[in-house]
């Protein structure tokens, strides 16, 4: 964790399955990330359509495909800000406030280590059960989430290139 | 002639009764309204109706704008929520609007039920294959959004996002513009507010209470956040701070005034029981006349109770004259009965200017002339009959001061007098008639007691919000509730017109929330049969990846709106939405009302123009702020009509009472001088315009003039009387010039006016009555006069 807050910006791309009572088979998103130290996060997806989801400190914008951009705030909705730290926080390696919104449990080594985040919030648990992060020394490979309703979702995170904080 | 003990104490104990019966009744029984409408003609037209009804419950005046500024916009923002939740747990506000979503938890339920039926969406190819199909294809890219976590769930019972658009349509035509999730100011300093009381604006007590409140709760929240600042701003806001104001300013003045006549009497009779007494003939007024106006009417309005006083201020003379005229040689009781007679005719000439104002049609007006005439009989019975039971039997104030001036120009000659003051009063008519600019203040904000500073905050406060006040107005009326729902919404069509020709930026109108019975069972037509959907959603999923078993809650929610009975005003009624349509469609005197506030109308005459294209006869405009001038002017000319009819009643009773008309003529002649001059003055000198407020000042003014100017002419009496009655007039006119004079400092428009207008009309009353008043060299016809008088029994 606390290595990860040596990372002054990562870009990486990504793979996501998402598995989900809705549909008969599994609805798999491509792109990229982009993070750059303290609080600017963006998600990318390529394909199957392109959306691009970008949050600096509270502030989201949100350009989704067939549709009006529009901005909010992370304020409106703990259930989002709570699953954009738990990706933000990560990275910065800001376990303060990680823990303002799960419970945590770290295991493994410094060079391969998980994380496990469970809501505190009732409202964040009506939707996440527990999101799983792994990494390996100062990246993160993948996560897994699994909602309440047992859909869940895996990502994996490729390629990663970093840029470490200046002195 | 003496009063025996026993007639004294019996007296006195009637009195005692009267006014503790009276107060008790008051204290118990009399309600003092401040609802502005009851003091407005009642109206006539329909319009005029619909404008009080607007004025008086409409949700203009229960805005309340509130800003919190600083610089920090997370606190800003963190600050806005739970200052909102604090707010809207005290039950004390409709709605507490900040931007965030505001419908609950019940709302929702029952939005969601009805959606079908309330979505301008629903028509005939809503649940089409290929519309069914568009909207799955793009339910599936909205999964790919990682907020799909939370709201994937909706899309089972909703996947054509019905209720999401229904939502959408009801809180975006509330018309604000919301930076982060919050309404802000554009430069992001002021966290922006809106509160709509329950309470009516006019409701002053629990408006304060509401202000109260509004800044209790902030400063709790703010504690340690010395940052932000708290502002708020709003009709109701500015009518308890000016309330405040004058009320505060009233308490001060009149303390000061009390206190310069309490020096005045103390002087001019040098006798504490003189002093007392004086002001027990006004005290018993003010107690009887409101108890009998709430006899009659069951309540007092607050401005009655107000310009009551002001024009009861005229008993305060009564005591004072009588005072001035005892001597020692004779009783207290005999003296009085001496110049009874002239009082008499004062007293009953003040109170028929008063009796015109008491009409049918002005329930306000017709309170005051009530209030007035009854104070001024029960000062006049308390002046002659009560004054003498507390009084020693004989009893003189000290006269010793010698006043050679008085005398002087008492004994000038006067008939050059009389022609100069005639040809003043000519000319002083001829420059008003030449006086180019308006006379009357068709302007009402130049009465507004409030602050410049406050009306900038608010204009600011407004654009930030985008809530301009509703001041534009189509109205919609026909004798059901449907029908006029109906018309509303065959209107849309030309008020888009209005909206793509930039007339107008947008409007609100009852049938968005609540459509017509009509359109919604024309939607409930549209929606297909359970096997019908179902098939149309198997073939429109069938190149898409869904799982058509999981929208089972989709095919019940369409089969149960197939047999809704239509959502009704009723079904509605405490929901933020119930408020919304009952704020635009309400029924009055058997006529449903609809009411279309238009936002950005800039050029009036767009709208008049597309009126007349419409010719519609269910449709009409309406502009808040013209309407209410004129409502207001109307009231004015209807007012100074009753001033006609009561200048002809005074004639008829000076006429009476006089029996000469060479008396009369002079009684009146430095009465309408001075009021001639005063008016003159105030338009010329001051510069000012003249309002309702000035003829209840000119009223008041005549009827101190008239007394003045049938005292100055009681040319039975000998030279020492008439000093005597010089003296008395001399303390009168000083203490009511003092009182108004005071007055006069006011900041609060009305009582500067009624001050200034009153303070002027007072000296120049005194002034001509004086110089104009008959001299002993014609003694004779007066002197029968006011002998014969003497000897009518009382």
């Amino acid at each position: 964790m606390l290595a990860l807050s040596k990372v002054n910006s990562s870009n990486a791309t990504f793979i996501e399955t998402k598995t989900m009572k809705l549909l008969k088979k599994p609805l798999t998103l491509t792109g990229q990330l982009v993070y750059k130290a303290p609080d600017y996060l963006q998600k990318k997806i390529v394909s199957p359509t392109a959306s691009t989801y970008t949050i600096s400190g509270q502030q989201v914008k949100a350009e989704e495909f067939n549709k009006e951009s529009r901005e909010f705030s992370l304020d409106e909705s703990i259930l989002l800000q709570a699953l954009v730290e738990s990706l933000r926080a990560t990275l910065a390696g800001d376990l303060d406030t990680l823990k303002d919104f799960y419970e945590v449990s770290v295991s493994g080594t410094t060079k391969s280590w998980a994380l496990d985040l469970e809501p505190i919030d009732d409202d964040i648990k009506l939707y996440i059960r527990t999101i799983k992060i792994m990494g390996q020394n100062t990246s993160i490979s993948r996560i897994e989430t699994l909602e309440s309703n047992s859909d869940h979702s895996v990502m994996t995170i490729n390629g990663v290139t970093e840029a470490p904080n200046q002195p | 002639m003496f009063m025996s003990k026993n007639s004294r104490n019996k007296i006195l104990t009637i009195w005692g009764v009267i006014i503790i019966v009276c107060a008790g009744y008051i204290y118990s029984q009399v309600n003092i309204v401040t609802d502005v409408s009851q003091f407005m003609p009642a109206a006539g037209s329909k319009q005029d109706q619909l404008l009080l009804n607007q004025l008086n419950s409409g949700v203009t005046p229960r805005l309340i704008l509130i800003a919190l500024e600083g610089k920090d916009k997370g606190l800003l923002s963190k600050m806005s929520r739970n200052y909102a939740a604090k707010l809207r747990d005290s039950r004390l506000f409709y709605r507490i609007d900040n931007g965030e979503n505001l419908i609950d938890k019940n709302e929702r339920t029952l939005l969601k039920k009805y959606r079908y039926l309330l979505d301008t969406n629903t028509n005939q190819s809503t649940f089409t294959v290929p519309n069914l199909e568009v909207e799955f294809r793009q339910r599936l890219n909205e999964l790919s959004s990682p907020t799909s976590t939370f709201n994937k769930q909706s899309l089972r019972e909703d996947p054509t996002n019905a209720f999401l658009n229904l939502i959408m349509a009801l809180t975006q035509s509330r018309g604000n513009k919301t930076k982060r999730g919050l309404w802000f100011s554009k430069d992001g300093h002021r966290a922006l507010l809106l509160a709509e009381t329950i309470a009516p604006g006019y409701a002053l007590e629990k408006q304060q209470l509401v202000i109260n409140t509004l800044k209790e709760s902030f400063s709790e929240l703010r504690q340690d956040k010395k940052g932000i600042q708290l502002h708020i701003s709003g009709p109701s806001v500015f009518a308890v701070n000016s309330s405040n104001s004058i009320r505060t300013e009233t308490q001060i003045l009149s303390s000061i005034a009390s206190a310069a006549i309490l020096l005045i009497t103390i002087l001019a009779f040098r006798s504490v029981r003189v002093v007392i007494s004086s002001a027990l003939p006004l005290a018993s007024a003010i107690i009887v006349a409101t108890s009998c106006v709430g006899l009659v009417f069951g309540e007092i309005h607050g401005i009655t109770l107000a310009f009551g006083i002001t024009l009861l201020g005229v008993a305060i003379d009564y005591p004072i004259h009588v005072f001035s005229h005892l001597t020692n040689d004779s009783t207290v009781i005999s003296n009085i009965r001496k110049i009874w007679p002239t009082l008499r005719l004062g007293i009953l000439t003040t109170m028929v200017a008063y009796l015109a104002m008491i009409s049918p049609g002005f329930s306000g007006l017709a309170q005051l002339g009530l209030f007035a005439m009854t104070g001024l009989m029960v000062a006049a019975i308390i002046t002659r009959w009560i004054l003498p039971a507390l009084m020693p039997d004989t009893w003189a104030p000290n006269h010793n001061i010698h006043r050679a001036w008085l005398e002087h120009i008492l004994m000038a000659p006067s008939k050059g007098r009389i022609l100069a003051a005639i040809a003043i009063a000519l000319a002083a008519i001829v420059i008003l008639w030449q006086h180019d600019s308006p006379v009357w203040e068709e302007n009402l904000t130049a009465l507004s007691p409030i602050p410049k500073k406050a009306i900038a905050l608010d204009h600011q406060l407004r654009s930030d919000i985008g809530a301009s006040g509703v001041n534009h107005l189509l109205v919609i009326s026909t004798d059901h509730l449907e029908e006029t729902l109906e018309k509303s919404e065959q209107l849309t069509k030309a008020l888009q017109a209005l909206i793509d020709s930039r007339t107008i930026s947008g409007y609100d109108m009852a049938s968005k929330y609540l459509p017509s019975r009509k359109t919604q069972t024309e939607r409930q037509n549209h929606l297909p049969t359970e096997p019908d959907l179902r098939s149309a959603l198997n073939r429109a999923i069938e190149s898409l990846p869904f799982d058509a078993t999981q929208f089972e809650p989709f095919i019940r929610a369409v089969a149960q709106a197939r047999t809704l009975p239509p959502l009704q005003l009723s079904d509605l009624s405490g929901t933020s939405t119930g408020i919304r349509v009952s704020s635009l469609i309400f029924s009055n005197n058997n006529q449903w009302i609809a009411i279309v506030p238009l936002s950005g109308l800039k050029q009036e005459e767009k709208i008049l123009s597309w009126l007349s294209a419409q010719n519609n006869p269910n449709l009409s405009y309406l502009n808040i702020t013209a309407a209410s001038n004129r409502l207001i002017n109307n009231y004015r000319s209807a007012a100074f009509d009753r001033i006609k009819w009561s200048s002809i009643l005074i004639l008829v009773v000076l006429i009476i009472g006089l029996r000469s008309f060479k008396q009369v003529g002079l009684a009146i002649l430095p009465v309408l001088l001075a009021i001639i001059l005063d008016v003159l003055i105030i338009l010329l000198g001051f510069g000012e315009r003249l309002t309702l407020f000035h003829l209840v000042a000119l009223l008041l003014v005549f009827g101190i003039g008239i007394d003045y100017s049938l005292f100055f002419s009681r040319t039975n009496e000998a030279k020492h009387k008439r000093l005597q009655t010089a003296y008395a007039l001399c303390v009168c006119a000083l203490s009511t010039f003092t009182v108004f004079g005071i007055l006069a400092f006011s900041n609060t428009p009305v009582l500067a006016y009624l001050g200034k207008t009153v303070a002027l009309g007072v000296v120049l009353c005194f002034f001509s009555a004086m110089l104009l008043s008959q001299r002993q060299s014609n003694p004779n016809t007066s002197n029968d006069q006011i002998t014969t008088n003497d000897h009518v029994p009382t």
